[in-house]
């Protein structure tokens, strides 16, 4: 029996990343990106330890040039298109940039700067 | 299957030609015995397992383990065994389930080499793509040159060089292999071979020598730098001896490093070698390993 939760990667790779309309991008001066979410929703204890640990408001992550160079291109392309554009821009295995993407897309996602179209519903 | 949709796939003295497209997805194990999985677009391949037998090998009884282990986990059922024309030596088998058609071989691809490989399809179709890899198999002896042709790594080691482990992960491949002549315990040289993809992103503002030169341990200086004329820079990373008693005697503790550009698939190559004797040359392969022959092997 298959396990729910446990994510099938065909479905992974037509999934299409978008990032959340809540996050502003900007771009530094020598041309990385910059992804920046709405201010964080906190509990009244969640703003005090946030204000007692100095915890950000709002997340805000600095891409290098290739993560720069994968949001550039989320404009409606699959995962498994990002993937082949990388490999054959970078030169690498198409395995490997499924990987490199994967991680990338899951670092996002973990910071609630991105979403992934479509995987919802092929997993229901 | 023909050439240009294959490449050659050598490791631990075995070699045959994969599809293009297969990658080698687990890797475990020796010179003498092992395993590996081969996946085709995410998807399981083939199964392989290898042993280097003292005594003769006994196909029937391989045959024999293989279907008690089909039987126990599938409802799998060995349907035809025929016995492997030709130069080589071994069985073909035919397994029969609710899923389809397997086929698999038990296989010995040299008489005078004492390496037997079982290769098991984990996809049910026909027996073309096992029959092209047993046709192309080929084994070395176990004082043979070597050639190693996995994970874009693609290199030929003179006898006993022994591979000890690999590490393949996104834009890195790392392998070491062990110099023991004669199978003794006691290693004669180390070499390490890392390959690095986005080359030209690593080496955006720094040469090769510079870019090795700042990895050096702190203890070592780097002499013998040279270019060849293909662009393979070679150096030694050179530092005084190891324990106070080394240096007392004055032996130096020397690096032989190598590395060089692959411009087809921006990868940087560096070669590291430490030991007795004469050192490794670069191991640079002249051509692009896809297409890179074994002539000691396909003479054979």
């Amino acid at each position: 029996m298959s396990n729910p939760a446990r994510l099938d990667a065909d479905a992974v790779a037509e999934a299409i990343p978008r990032l959340r309309e809540d996050v502003t991008v900007s771009q530094s001066e020598d041309g990385a990106i910059r992804l920046r979410s709405a201010e964080l929703r906190r509990t009244r204890l969640g703003s005090a330890l946030a204000w007692l640990f100095r915890l950000p408001l709002r997340i805000e992550v600095e891409l290098d040039e290739i993560g720069s160079w994968v949001v550039a291109r989320m404009d409606g392309r699959s995962m498994q298109d990002l993937a082949t554009d990388l490999a054959a821009d970078r030169k690498l295995t198409l395995r490997e940039a499924e990987a490199a993407l994967t991680v990338f897309v899951q670092s996002l996602l973990a910071r609630r700067l991105l979403t992934l179209e479509g995987l919802i519903r092929s997993c229901a | 299957m023909n050439d240009q949709a294959t490449r050659i796939f050598a490791i631990h003295g075995f070699s045959f030609r994969i599809p293009a497209t297969w990658e080698l997805r687990v890797n475990k194990g020796y010179w003498g015995n092992g395993y590996q999985m081969f996946i085709d677009h995410r998807t399981p391949t083939l199964n392989l397992t290898w042993e280097r037998f003292s005594r003769t090998p006994d196909y029937d009884r391989t045959v024999a383990r293989m279907a008690k282990r089909a039987t126990q986990h599938s409802d799998l059922k060995v349907t035809k065994v025929e016995p492997i024309t030709g130069s080589r030596q071994g069985l073909r088998v035919r397994l029969e389930g609710s899923e389809g058609v397997f086929h698999a071989a038990v296989l010995r691809p040299d008489p005078d080499v004492n390496l037997v490989l079982v290769i098991r399809q984990m996809l049910p179709g026909s027996a073309l793509p096992l029959n092209r890899l047993v046709d192309s198999s080929h084994a070395l002896a176990e004082d043979a040159p070597t050639p190693w042709r996995f994970h874009g790594l693609a290199l030929d080691l003179p006898p006993w060089w022994r591979l000890h482990g690999t590490e393949h992960m996104v834009g890195l491949t790392r392998a070491v292999w062990f110099h023991r002549p004669k199978n003794r315990l006691k290693t004669a040289g180390v070499l390490v071979l890392r390959r690095y993809a986005c080359a030209s992103r690593i080496l955006r503002e720094i040469t090769i020598d510079r870019w090795i030169e700042e990895r050096l341990e702190k203890r070592e200086t780097m002499r013998q730098r040279a270019y060849a004329s293909d662009g393979t820079f070679s150096a030694i990373a050179d530092a005084p001896g190891l324990s106070p008693w080394r240096r007392l005697r004055g032996v130096r503790e020397e690096r032989h490093l190598a590395a060089w550009i692959e411009e087809g698939e921006d990868r940087l190559v560096v070669q590291e070698w430490k030991g007795a004797g004469p050192p490794l040359p670069p191991l640079r392969y002249p051509q692009d390993p896809k297409d890179g022959a074994l002539p000691r092997m396909e003479n054979t």
